[in-house]
C-alpha cells in the first residue's frame, strides 16, 4: 500500500508541472483586437504619420545624389556611390528602401481604413465624429502621397498618348490585405487613384485650419498635394489654381530676409512651411544626411569633414544679392585652433583628403537643428523634413502658368514674387527656363531633381566641379563622376522595380521598367 | 545493496600507478557473461585508492598487497570483488546489473542503460579530452574528436562560444544548434563556457534517431549530453588539485600588405594622395607593422582548480572549484572565470535516492571593440586595415601622449581640451584601452535535483527538476577624453537574465525473462518553461572621465527593456527489447507542443524505431577469433526543430510615437499564420561497429540520410503588402552523408602504448523544395542563393574572368557563354562553392611510455569557403588611406598587360563582391598538443600523502594549415569581416593528486 501511495503522489506531481502555451509578447498586441475604438484609433493616427515620415525620409537624399547639386570629394567613402555615377542595379538597397517604406506606410493606412466600420464610436457625438473624420482623412493623405512617392520614381515621367498603356504606372493598393499579389496599373489608373483619395482627404479634412509649420495634415497640406500631384501630372490648370489658391490665401508668406531663411533652415521652423514632419530628441527624424554634405566631427568648431561639396554650376547659380547663397553653403577659413603637440596654429576648417584647405564651399543647408541634439551641444547634423512650402507653391503657379499660358494665368508673377523675396530682380517676360534655375536654387536637396527633368524632359549635364585651391584636388574625378551627362531617353531616369520585389511577386517580373530586364 | 562506481577521473589519473612496492604483480581480464571484454573498466584494490582501467581487450595489471581483494566496477554492472589468493592471474566476469538504479542515465530518460545496449548511434568523447584545455570555451575542444561534427571558433575573444553542428546544416531559417543536456537538463551553447572542463565525465553526441527521437522536439540537430563527474561512496577522499600558466598568441594570419614607402608610391602614382600630404608623410617615413602593436604575442593566462570526490557507505560527492584568469590576444579583451561545483547522492532508504548537481559559475570580461563594433571602429582599430605608413606614438607625431608610468608601464595621456586629435587626425588605437570600457559579467547558476524511488524490483520512478539561470550586466562606457569623438562621453548598462527551468518525471521498468528475452520500458512526461528578459540604458553627455555613470549624463536617457517566454510540454514512451543479447530492438514516440507555433498546430508527434544484430554473439562467429565484436544497426525516425523566434505565429502591431503620441503600426516581419507547426526531419541511419584483432583496431561506420520537411522558412513578402517576410512550413532539405571512425593500437607493450585515430565525414547538402515553386531564391545582399539542386550555403556571384590586356577592364561571364563588362544582377550565378565544407574530420595520436604521454589531435575541414571581406577593403580604391594589399602591384598600365587587377579608376570591381573573393577556406589545424609525465609511484610513496604528480604541456591551435588568405579560416559564416582572429595558447601545468 505504502508503494502504491508513492505511486499515486509521483503522478500527483507530474500532472501540476504542465504549461501554459498560450503566450503574447509583452511589448506588442495582437493584431486582430488592436484596432475597436477611437483611442485605438488615434494610436494608428501617430502610426500612420510615423511610417510616412519614414517614407519621405528615406526617400529625400538618394534621387538628389544623381543629380548635379554635389561631387564627391576624394575617399568620399562610397556613399550613395551607386546612385550618383548611375550605376545602380535593380539590388541597389536606397532604392529598395524607398519602395519598401512607401509600400508599408501605404499598408498602415489600409489597415484603419479597411477596419474603419469595425471601430466603435459615438456617431451622434460631433466631437467624436469629427476625429474619426480627421484621422480617415489624414489615412486617405498618407496613402495617396506614398503611391505617389513610387509613382515619382518607378515610373516615367506623364506621357497622356502613353497613359492608358498597360503597367505603365505601379501596384496600387487599395485595401489591407497582406496575401495580395499585384499588378501594375495603368499610368492614368495610378494618378486617378491618387487622386481621388486626395478628393477623399479634401472633403474629410476641410475643417482642418492650415496653419504654419504643421506637423500635422490640414486642407492646406492637402491643397499642396493636389497642386505637386497634378503639376507631375502636367495638368497644369488644376496645378495652378491650387497653388495659385494657397498663395493668395496668405497663410504663409514667404521670408525674405537671410536671417530669416537661415533661421527657417536650422530651426526647421518658419512662415513659409505648411506641412513639416514632427522631429524631436526623442523622434530624431530627419534630414540626417546632412552629415553627407559638411560632417563636423566635434562641436568645438575644428573643422568640416564634407563627402560632398556643391559644384561649380551650382554655385554658379547664385547672385551674390540671393538671400539663399549665403544660407544654403559656408566656406572654409582659416581658424585659431591648436594642433596635436597643444600649440596655437591658424589653419582651415576644412579637411578634404587629409589636408585642410581654404576656400572650399560646402553645402551648409541642412546645419542642424540645435534642438534636436540629443546631447546639448553635441552636433548630430538633423534637420526636420518640411514636406510643404509656399515657395513650391508658387514656383508651381510660375511653371504651370507659362506652361498653360491663357488670359487668366499669371505664371511670371509668381516667379518673379518669389525672386523679390530672395533678393533677385524680376524679370520680364520669363521663360521655362528661368523656371527651371529659379527651381533649382529654391528646392535645393529637397528630393525633386530627378523628378523635375524627368518632367522637363531635360538630361542630365556635367557636374562642373569646385576648381583644384593649392595644387588640393577637392573632388573624385572620372568619366563616372563630374564628366557624366545622362541623355533624357536614358532607361536609367525610372528606377527598377527592385529584384526582391519581383521576386517576391513574379507578376512584376513580365512588367519590368525598359531596359531592367536582364 | 550492492555498489556501482561510477567511471571517475581518479580511474584515469591512476592509470600511471602500476609500481607498489612490495605487492604483488596481479593481471587479468574483465569480460561481461557473453565472455567479451568489458573496456574501461576500473579495478581498485580494496580499501586504497589505487586503480586501474581495463584495455581495450578487458585486461589489466595491478600491483596489491597479497591476501587484498580488488574491487571491480563498471556502469551498468554489479561491482566484483575479487579475492586475492596466491595466483597470479584472474578472469573477472561482470553480471549486468538488470535492477541497478544508481547507474547513470546515459542515453535518453529514465534511471539508466548503457551505452552497448542499445541501438542508437552515440559518439562517446571521455572527459579526459576536455581536461586541462587553455580555453574557456569547452566546446572547442571537441573540434576534430566526432565524426560528423562541426565545432567553429569564430574569434579569438577569450569569452567567445563556439557553434556546433552535425550533419550539416538542417534548415534554412530555424535553428541548426544542436540540443545541448547537460545532466538531463537543456541548456544554451553558450551556457556550455561556464562549466568547468575538468567537472566533466564525458561528452555523448547523438546522431541517430533511435538515439535523439527521445527527445522529439528541438531533437533535429543531434543532442550533445553532457554527464558531470559524480564521487563513488565507500571511498577515501580524492584530491586533485590542478594549476598551469601559459601564454595566447593571434593563431594566423596570411594577408600581405604593402610597406610604408610602397603605399606611399602607390597612392603618388595614381594621384591619390595630394602633393603636400605626400611630403608630410614621406617625411615621418614610417613603416609600422601594426599587427605587432595590436596584438599581444604574450597575452598571459593562469588557472587554477581543485577538486574533492569520495564518498561513505551511502552518500557520495565530487566537489570542485576553479579559477581563470585569461588575457586576449586584442589589447582590452580578456575573461576571468570563477567555477564551483557540488554533485551529491545519497541512498537515503534502501528505495530511495536521492541527489543534486550545482554549479554556479561567475565570469568578469572585458569585450574588446573589434568584437562589439567592427564596423563602427576607426580605420587604425580594424587591424588587418591599419596602414603601415601611419606613424605609430613613437614617431614625432603627437598621439596625445605625454610619458610612460614607471610603475604600471601604461601610457600617460594628456587629457587637455584643446587636444582632441593629433596631427594626423588620427586616433591612436591603444589609446581605446582607456576610453571605451565594455564589461560584461555573467552569473550563471545551473542547479539538477532528482529523486529516484524503487517500489518493486525493476521499477523506477524518477522525479528531476533542473534551472539553469543566467544573468548577464554588460557595461560599457565612453569616455569623453576620448580622441575619436571628443567630448562625446556616455554610458550604458543592459542586463540580460534568463532561466530555463525543466520537470522531468518517468517512470521505467527493466526485466529479463530467463536471461533471454530482456525488456525495458519508459514513459515520462517534461515541461520546460523558459523566460526572458532585458533591460538597456543610456545617457550620453558625461564630461568627466572620473564620473562616467549613468547619473552624470547630461543628454537625453535612452532606456528600453524586453521580455518573452515560451514552453514546451512533451510526454513520451520507449520501449526496448532483446533477444538472447543478439537481437535488439527499440521504439519509442514523443508528443511535444510549443507554445511558439500557431494555435491550430502547436502539436506533434515524432518516433522512432530502431534495430541492432549482434553478430559476434552468434554461434557461427565463435570460430572467427579475429573479430572481438560487430554490431549491425539501423534506426529510422523524426525529429522536430522549433529552432524560431518566440510568438512567430502571431501577427503583431508594434509601438512608435508621432508628435509624442503613443502610436501602433504593422510589425513588418511577420504576417499572422494560425497554421504555423513544426519543422521536422526524417533521419535514417545505418552502420556498423567492429572490433578486432583483440580489440586493437575499432571501426565506427554510419550513413545517414537526414530529409528535413515542412521547414521553418521566412518566406519572402511582396513589399506591396506591407510586410518583408511570414514563416511558413514549407520545403525541404536533404543531408545525406557517411561517418567513419577508425582506432587502433598501433603498439601495445607492457611499456609502450600507442593509439591513432581518425575520423571524417562527408555530407552533401541539398534543397529539395523551395517555397511558392520557386527553384531559387537569390539573396543578393548575402551573396547567396538558396536554388533546388544546391547547398544551401552555396555562393552567388558574378564571375570574374579577369582583366581585358587590350583596355584594362575587369570581364565577367555573362549569361550564355558572353564575356561582359558590365556588372547587372544578370551575371551572377552559383558558384558551386559553399560555406559549409563536405568534409570534416579529425585525426591523432595518443603515446604513452613509462610514466610520459604524448597526444596531438588535429581537426580539419575541406572544401570549405568563404569570402574575404577584408581583400574588399585591402584592394579598393576608395580606401586608398587603408592598407593596401602587394598584390595591387599587380595593375594594368598598357594595351598588352596580363594583369590581376584592371586599370586605375574602374569602380568595379572594387566596388563588388565577386568571384574572386572567394576563398578556399579549407584548413588543418593542429588543435591540441599535449606532452605530460606522470612522477614514478614509488616517490609518492616515500612523501606519504601525495598520490600522483603530473607535469604537462599544452599548446592549442599550434599549427594551422590554410590557403586562406583573411585572418582565420575557421570563422562559421560566409564571410570574414576585420575581427578578432583566433588565439594560439602555449600552456604549461600541474596536477597533484592525494
Amino acid at each position: 500500500m505504502k508503494k502504491l501511495a508513492i505511486l499515486l503522489a509521483f503522478f500527483g506531481l507530474t500532472a501540476l508541472t504542465s504549461c501554459e502555451m498560450e503566450k503574447y509578447p509583452a511589448d506588442k498586441q495582437v493584431m486582430d483586437t488592436a484596432l475597436e475604438t477611437l483611442a485605438d484609433l488615434e494610436k494608428f493616427e501617430a502610426g500612420v504619420y510615423s511610417t510616412f515620415r519614414a517614407a519621405y525620409n528615406v526617400a529625400l537624399v538618394p534621387s538628389d545624389m544623381q543629380a548635379d547639386y554635389v561631387n564627391p570629394v576624394k575617399e568620399f567613402g562610397e556613399n550613395y556611390g551607386a546612385l550618383h555615377r548611375w550605376e545602380y542595379g535593380i539590388d541597389d538597397y536606397d532604392i529598395y528602401d524607398i519602395w519598401v517604406y512607401a509600400y508599408y506606410a501605404i499598408a498602415n493606412a489600409n489597415f484603419v481604413i479597411s477596419n474603419k466600420d469595425e471601430i466603435t464610436y459615438d456617431k451622434e457625438n460631433p466631437e467624436e465624429v469629427a476625429i474619426f473624420n480627421t484621422i480617415l482623412g489624414e489615412m486617405y493623405f498618407v496613402r495617396a502621397m506614398s503611391h505617389f512617392l513610387i509613382l515619382d520614381k518607378f515610373a516615367g515621367a506623364y506621357n497622356a498618348a502613353k497613359a492608358d498603356e498597360a503597367y505603365s504606372g505601379i501596384p496600387i493598393i487599395s485595401a489591407f490585405n497582406p496575401t495580395e499579389v499585384p499588378s501594375r496599373a495603368t499610368m492614368n489608373q495610378s494618378y486617378a487613384s491618387i487622386i481621388s483619395d486626395l478628393e477623399t482627404a479634401e472633403d474629410l479634412l476641410a475643417g482642418v485650419e492650415g496653419e504654419a509649420n504643421s506637423n500635422y495634415i490640414t486642407i492646406d497640406a492637402v491643397s499642396a498635394a493636389l497642386a505637386r500631384v497634378y503639376l507631375q501630372k502636367k495638368d497644369y490648370t488644376n496645378a495652378y489654381n491650387y497653388a495659385k489658391d494657397l498663395i493668395n490665401d496668405g497663410t504663409y508668406p514667404l521670408i525674405d530676409t537671410e536671417a530669416g531663411l537661415k533661421a527657417l533652415y536650422s530651426s526647421d521652423k518658419g512662415s513659409e512651411v505648411i506641412l513639416s514632419f514632427y522631429s524631436s530628441t526623442t523622434e530624431l527624424n530627419g534630414v540626417s544626411a546632412a552629415r553627407w554634405f559638411v560632417n563636423d566631427p566635434s562641436n568645438k568648431n575644428l573643422g568640416f569633414e564634407p563627402n560632398f561639396i556643391p559644384t561649380q554650376k551650382m554655385l554658379d547659380l547664385f547672385a551674390d544679392e540671393d538671400i539663399r547663397k549665403n544660407t544654403y553653403f559656408i566656406v572654409s577659413e582659416d581658424v585659431a585652433t591648436t594642433d596635436a603637440t597643444g600649440a596655437a596654429v591658424t589653419r582651415p576648417n576644412c579637411k578634404i583628403g587629409g589636408s585642410y584647405i581654404k576656400g572650399v564651399y560646402m553645402f551648409n543647408k541642412y546645419p542642424g537643428n540645435p534642438a534636436l541634439q540629443s546631447t546639448p551641444g553635441t552636433k548630430n547634423n538633423v534637420n526636420a523634413i518640411k514636406f510643404f512650402r509656399i515657395a513650391e507653391m508658387y514656383l508651381i503657379a510660375a511653371e504651370a502658368g507659362i506652361l498653360d499660358a491663357n488670359a487668366t494665368t499669371d505664371g511670371a508673377k509668381y516667379l518673379n514674387d518669389l525672386r523679390q523675396k530672395r533678393g533677385l530682380a524680376a524679370i520680364d517676360a520669363p521663360t521655362m527656363a528661368d523656371v527651371k534655375e529659379e527651381r533649382v536654387r529654391e528646392m535645393m536637396f529637397e528630393g525633386q531633381r530627378i523628378s523635375d527633368l524627368k518632367r522637363w524632359g531635360d538630361g542630365l549635364e556635367v557636374r562642373t566641379p569646385q576648381a583644384p585651391i593649392d595644387d588640393n584636388v577637392l573632388v573624385t574625378t572620372g568619366d563616372h563622376y563630374e564628366l557624366l551627362t545622362v541623355p533624357a531617353n536614358d532607361f536609367r531616369w525610372v528606377w527598377p522595380i527592385p529584384a526582391k520585389e519581383v521576386y517576391a511577386n513574379q507578376l512584376l517580373n513580365s512588367q519590368q521598367n525598359p531596359g531592367w530586364n536582364s | 545493496m550492492v555498489r556501482k562506481i561510477v567511471l571517475s577521473i581518479i580511474a584515469v589519473l591512476a592509470v600511471a600507478f602500476v609500481a607498489f612496492a612490495q605487492n604483488m604483480r596481479v593481471s587479468g581480464v574483465v569480460v561481461d557473461e557473453a565472455n567479451k571484454p568489458v573496456v574501461g573498466a576500473t579495478i581498485f584494490v580494496e580499501g586504497s585508492n589505487v586503480g586501474v582501467t581495463s584495455g581495450l581487450d578487458g585486461s589489466f595489471i595491478i600491483e596489491a598487497p597479497k591476501g587484498g581483494a580488488l574491487n571491480v566496477s563498471f556502469i551498468g554492472y554489479e561491482s566484483q570483488k575479487v579475492q586475492l589468493g596466491s595466483q597470479t592471474q584472474y578472469r573477472v566476469v561482470m553480471k549486468e546489473d538488470a535492477l541497478a538504479i544508481e547507474s547513470i542515465s546515459v542515453i535518453g530518460y529514465g534511471t539508466g542503460n548503457k551505452v552497448g545496449t542499445i541501438t542508437g548511434a552515440v559518439a562517446k568523447v571521455d572527459g579526459a579530452v576536455l581536461e586541462n584545455k587553455p580555453t574557456v570555451n569547452v566546446a572547442d575542444a571537441l573540434q576534430g574528436q566526432v565524426a560528423g561534427m562541426q565545432v567553429y571558433t569564430s574569434s579569438g575573444e577569450p569569452s567567445a562560444s563556439s557553434s556546433i553542428r552535425l550533419h550539416g546544416t538542417g534548415t534554412l531559417w530555424a535553428s541548426s544548434s544542436p540540443l545541448v543536456l547537460l545532466d538531463g537538463a537543456p541548456i544554451s551553447i553558450s551556457t556550455m563556457n561556464s562549466l568547468n572542463p575538468n567537472d566533466i565525465e564525458s561528452v555523448n553526441v547523438l546522431k541517430d534517431a533511435s538515439a535523439t527521437s527521445v527527445y522529439g522536439s528541438r531533437a533535429a540537430n543531434g543532442v550533445i549530453y553532457i554527464t558531470t563527474k559524480k564521487g563513488q561512496r565507500d571511498r577515501e577522499a580524492t584530491v586533485t588539485f590542478n594549476a598551469q600558466y601559459g601564454i595566447s598568441q593571434p593563431a594566423s594570419h596570411k594577408y600581405e600588405i604593402m610597406s610604408g614607402p610602397d603605399h606611399l608610391n602607390y597612392l603618388e602614382k595614381y594621384g591619390m594622395m595630394s602633393a603636400g600630404n605626400l611630403a608630410v608623410f614621406r617625411a615621418l617615413n614610417q613603416n609600422t607593422n601594426w599587427r605587432e602593436i595590436f596584438y599581444d604575442d604574450q597575452a598571459p593566462m593562469y588557472q587554477v582548480d581543485m577538486s574533492v570526490t569520495g564518498g561513505s557507505k551511502k552518500t557520495s560527492y565530487y566537489m570542485s572549484g576553479m579559477f581563470m584568469d585569461q588575457r586576449g590576444t586584442d589589447r582590452g579583451s580578456g575573461v576571468h572565470k570563477y567555477a564551483v561545483r557540488a554533485n551529491v547522492e545519497t541512498q537515503a532508504k534502501p528505495w530511495l535516492k536521492m541527489g543534486m548537481n550545482t554549479a554556479i559559475a561567475h565570469t568578469d570580461a572585458d569585450i574588446s571593440r573589434v568584437t562589439l563594433e567592427s564596423a563602427n571602429a576607426s580605420i587604425l582599430e580594424w587591424t588587418p586595415m591599419a596602414a603601415m605608413m601611419w606613424p605609430t606614438w613613437d614617431a614625432p607625431v603627437d598621439w596625445g601622449i605625454t610619458g610612460i608610468d614607471p610603475e604600471t608601464g601604461d601610457y600617460i595621456f594628456e587629457f587637455g581640451d584643446e587636444l582632441t586629435y593629433n596631427a594626423m587626425g588620427l586616433v591612436n588605437p591603444l589609446q581605446l584601452d582607456k576610453f571605451f570600457k565594455n564589461e560584461r559579467h555573467t552569473t550563471q547558476i545551473n542547479a539538477t535535483g532528482f529523486v529516484v524511488i524503487n517500489p518493486l524490483e525493476g521499477l523506477n520512478l524518477k522525479s528531476q527538476v533542473s534551472a539553469d539561470i543566467w544573468n548577464m550586466d554588460d557595461n560599457r562606457s565612453h569616455s569623453p577624453n576620448n580622441f575619436d569623438y571628443p567630448g562625446d562621453g556616455w554610458r550604458s548598462r543592459r542586463h540580460y537574465s534568463d532561466y530555463t527551468i525543466t520537470y522531468t518525471n518517468t517512470i521505467d521498468y527493466q526485466r529479463s525473462i530467463d536471461d533471454v528475452h530482456n525488456i525495458y520500458a519508459l514513459a515520462g512526461h517534461e515541461s520546460i518553461m523558459y523566460q526572458y528578459e532585458g533591460f538597456y540604458g543610456y545617457k550620453g553627455g558625461q564630461t568627466s572621465d572620473k564620473m562616467l555613470t549613468l547619473n552624470n549624463g547630461t543628454g537625453t536617457p535612452n532606456v528600453s527593456d524586453s521580455f518573452t517566454e515560451y514552453t514546451f510540454n512533451s510526454a513520451f514512451a520507449r520501449l526496448e527489447y532483446n533477444y538472447a543479447r543478439k537481437y535488439f530492438v527499440d521504439a519509442s514516440v514523443r508528443y511535444d507542443e510549443s507554445s511558439r507555433f500557431g494555435a491550430n498546430n502547436r502539436g506533434a508527434i515524432f518516433w522512432s524505431v530502431g534495430a541492432m544484430w549482434d553478430v559476434k554473439n552468434e554461434k557461427f562467429m565463435e570460430n572467427a577469433r579475429w573479430i572481438n565484436s560487430l554490431n549491425v544497426k539501423a534506426s529510422y525516425g523524426t525529429q522536430g526543430n522549433a529552432g524560431i523566434d518566440d510568438y512567430a505565429s502571431l501577427g503583431l502591431v508594434g509601438s512608435t510615437t508621432y508628435g509624442d503620441q503613443a502610436g501602433l503600426v504593422l510589425d513588418t516581419n511577420q504576417i499572422a499564420n494560425p497554421d504555423l507547426g513544426w519543422e521536422t526531419q526524417k533521419l535514417f541511419t545505418a552502420g556498423f561497429t567492429a572490433s578486432l584483432w583483440r580489440n586493437r583496431v575499432t571501426v565506427d561506420f554510419e550513413f545517414y540520410n537526414r530529409k528535413t520537411e515542412n521547414m521553418l522558412q521566412l518566406v519572402p513578402f511582396p513589399a506591396t503588402s506591407g510586410y518583408l517576410n511570414g514563416y511558413k512550413n514549407i520545403g525541404s532539405l536533404v543531408n545525406r552523408g557517411i561517418d567513419l571512425k577508425i582506432a587502433a593500437d598501433v603498439v601495445r607493450t607492457k611499456d609502450w602504448l600507442v593509439n591513432v585515430y581518425a575520423n571524417l565525414n562527408y555530407n552533401k547538402n541539398e534543397i529539395t523544395e523551395l517555397f511558392n515553386g520557386y527553384t531559387e531564391y537569390p539573396m543578393l545582399e548575402y551573396g547567396m542563393c538558396y536554388a533546388i539542386g544546391h547547398s544551401a550555403t552555396e555562393f552567388y556571384y558574378p564571375t570574374l574572368l579577369g582583366v581585358d590586356p587590350e583596355d584594362g577592364y575587369y570581364m565577367w561571364r555573362g549569361p550564355n557563354g558572353t564575356v561582359v563588362k558590365d556588372v547587372s544582377e544578370a551575371i551572377y550565378e552559383l558558384q558551386g562553392k559553399s560555406h559549409d565544407p563536405s568534409w570534416v574530420g579529425g585525426f591523432g595520436v595518443n603515446a604513452r611510455w613509462k610514466g610520459i604521454s604524448v597526444a596531438a589531435d588535429f581537426a580539419w575541414v575541406a572544401d570549405k569557403w568563404m569570402i574575404n571581406n577584408d581583400r574588399y577593403f585591402l584592394e579598393a580604391d576608395a580606401f586608398s588611406s587603408y592598407a593596401r594589399s602587394v598584390d595591387l602591384f599587380d595593375r594594368w598600365e598598357k594595351p598588352g598587360d596580363v594583369a590581376k587587377y584592371g586599370r586605375f579608376g574602374l569602380n568595379t570591381p572594387d566596388n563588388l563582391f565577386d568571384s574572386h573573393l572567394i576563398e578556399d577556406a579549407s584548413f588543418l589545424r593542429l588543435k591540441n598538443l599535449t606532452v605530460g609525465y606522470d612522477l614514478p609511484r614509488n616517490w609518492m610513496a616515500k612523501t606519504g600523502f601525495l598520490q600522483g604528480v603530473r607535469v604537462y604541456f599544452t599548446a592549442r591551435n599550434l599549427l594551422t594549415f590554410t590557403k586562406y588568405s583573411g585572418f582565420d579560416p575557421e570563422v562559421d559564416a560566409n564571410l570574414s569581416y576585420s575581427g578578432y582572429p583566433n588565439s594560439r595558447q602555449f600552456v604549461g601545468g600541474i596536477q597533484l593528486t592525494f
